[in-house]
């Protein structure tokens, strides 16, 4: 059966257990129905991605929303990775973090990252934030599906 | 300082030049020019040639020995070779023809302002030269001669050497300053992580445990979700203050009227909430970071609004262009501010008034402050209690 854009899984790359429940309820709450995949850290992320160790079986995910403070690997060295990597450039990625800080939105842009979007501190802006990230990447723009 | 017995040539001499920025006092004789001269000191002396009580030449005398540095130009009436001769003679860095013309007098006050300036960058060098030039003739006794000349040479190595260590600590401060602002900016951004769990929790408990829990149960969750909030605010302003301090934003070129005008736009449903009124008078286009110059008026305007119980609040911005500097003006019709908070006004989180009448984390003015100062600028209130307030800044010309 052809995957549609609207089925595909979603990557979360965050380290904090109080985040990803927060992104968690969001998506529930938003209605936004694709399965959510969890990596910890970025070396666990690049395993997802490559399909490697215990992520044999990983799905491409249809983007990545990632965290940029995070242990072993962190956010800007998974982006790097993911956009020097021929198989895993076109997967959009979507930083999500609580860092506005100037240097990181560069450098996050330097290195590729699709959409750079600072968590909001509100619970209710944070729903609508994911709608919308879910709507853009996932109806509005086309992306490649393998 | 104007030294004219002539009233009307004082007045208007001194309108040409405040028009410029310049502050000015005056004096109608010689008695009473030396005697603000000894309570004062002053850039600059424009000296009548005749005056009721002295020569003018008389008193550029006393004055040139009193105040070296300060410049001084001669006006005279009687343009003849041996007034001018004997002026520049007697220590008169310029001499101007009646009647005084507003733009010749202006450029021979700014040039002459300049060469003083450029004087007192000098002044370091001078100080020692003329050390080495009074050790030189001051003696012929060889032995007292080398004595001398080695307390000079201390003198110098002691002036040098101050001059090293304000250079040094001027780039001690620099730096901490900077690590101050990066610290305030990197520590924000970790506070916000945790109070979103603060906020997002209480609000899941809120959505899906609130009929397990009574009234004053719901009440302390709400207020914990207030309370966060307003952390949140408060961090985000002081994001805002140590970025102004950072260099991310490219100088270009504002028309200040457009910039206005998108202000205003901005702040269109407030404006037509409270039926006001925001009045921009003409303005220059000026070199400055537009993100700025923009946070700037757009405090000071929203502040006008805000702080305000009139039936038809009002806002207006003037802008003088002046000889050295812009000179912005925000006056409104607002609860006015009393005397004794107008330095206060402009510190971190001072709020004057309640959160509950007025809304706001206090960080605004400071912000402002902060800006004007980035700019290289001064900012000041003018207000009464009740009467409204008006805001002044400058931004230097360059």
């Amino acid at each position: 059966m052809k995957e549609t854009s609207k089925k595909c899984p979603i990557l979360l790359v965050e380290d904090n257990e109080d985040d990803i429940m927060i992104t968690k309820r969001a998506l529930e709450k938003g209605q936004v129905k694709n399965n959510l995949y969890v990596t910890r850290d970025g070396e666990e992320a690049l395993d997802f991605l490559r399909r490697r160790g215990r992520y044999r079986e990983a799905p491409r995910p249809g983007f990545v929303l990632l965290d940029l403070k995070m242990p072993k690997l962190d956010g800007l060295e998974v982006l790097s990775e993911i956009k020097k990597d021929r198989d895993l450039k076109s997967i959009p990625v979507v930083v999500l973090t609580t860092s506005g800080r100037d240097e990181d939105v560069e450098q996050s842009y330097a290195l590729g990252c699709n959409n750079y979007i600072v968590k909001p501190v509100s619970f209710e802006k944070f729903i609508k934030t994911v709608i919308e990230i879910k709507e853009y990447w996932l109806t509005i723009s086309r992306i490649p599906i393998n | 300082m104007i030294v004219d017995d002539d009233a009307i040539i004082q007045e208007s001499i001194k309108e040409i030049l405040e028009l410029e920025g310049y502050s000015v006092d005056t004096a109608d004789n010689g008695r009473e020019a030396m005697q603000k001269s000894n309570t004062r000191l002053y850039d600059l002396a424009l000296l009548d040639i005749k005056l009721p009580d002295t020569e003018g030449t008389e008193l550029l005398k006393a004055m040139g020995e009193k105040s070296p540095e300060m410049v001084k130009i001669m006006i005279t009436g009687y343009p003849t070779l041996e007034n001018a001769v004997g002026s520049l003679n007697t220590g008169a860095d310029a001499y101007i023809v009646k009647p005084v013309e507003p733009i010749r007098l202006l450029d021979i006050v700014k040039e002459k302002l300049k060469e003083q300036e450029e004087r007192e960058k000098m002044s370091l060098e001078a100080v020692k030269k003329w050390i080495v030039k009074q050790v030189e003739k001051s003696t012929c006794d060889v032995t007292a001669h080398t004595k001398t000349k080695r307390e000079a040479r201390d003198l110098i190595e002691i002036l040098d050497s101050y001059v090293r260590l304000l250079q040094e600590t001027n780039r001690l401060l620099e730096q901490s300053n900077a690590e101050l602002e990066n610290y305030t900016y990197v520590v924000s951004h970790d506070l916000k992580a945790p109070l979103r769990a603060i906020r997002s929790f209480s609000s899941f408990l809120l959505d899906d445990y609130a009929a397990n829990m009574n009234d004053t149960g719901q009440d302390y969750l709400n207020r914990i979700v207030k309370a966060a909030e307003n952390m949140n605010a408060l961090i985000d302003d002081l994001l805002l203050l140590s970025r102004v301090g950072r260099k991310f934003t490219e100088i270009e070129e504002v028309d200040l009227n457009e910039l206005l005008e998108e202000i205003v736009s901005d702040l269109r449903p407030m404006i037509e909430k409270c039926s006001s009124e925001v009045v921009v008078t003409k303005l220059p286009t000026i070199s400055i970071q537009r993100t700025w110059i923009k946070q700037l008026f757009m405090n000071l305007i929203d502040n006008g609004l805000k702080f305000n119980k009139s039936k038809t609040p009002r806002v207006e911005v003037k802008c003088s262009v002046r000889a050295k500097d812009y000179l912005f003006r925000v006056h409104d019709n607002g609860i006015g501010i009393k005397q004794q908070y107008h330095k206060r006004i402009f510190n971190l989180f001072e709020r004057l008034n309640s959160k509950e009448e007025y809304e706001g984390t206090g960080a605004g003015l400071a912000i402002c402050k902060k800006v004007v100062e980035n700019f290289g600028g001064r900012i000041w209130v003018e207000s009464t209690l009740g009467k409204g307030s008006t805001f002044f800044f400058t931004i230097p010309r360059k």
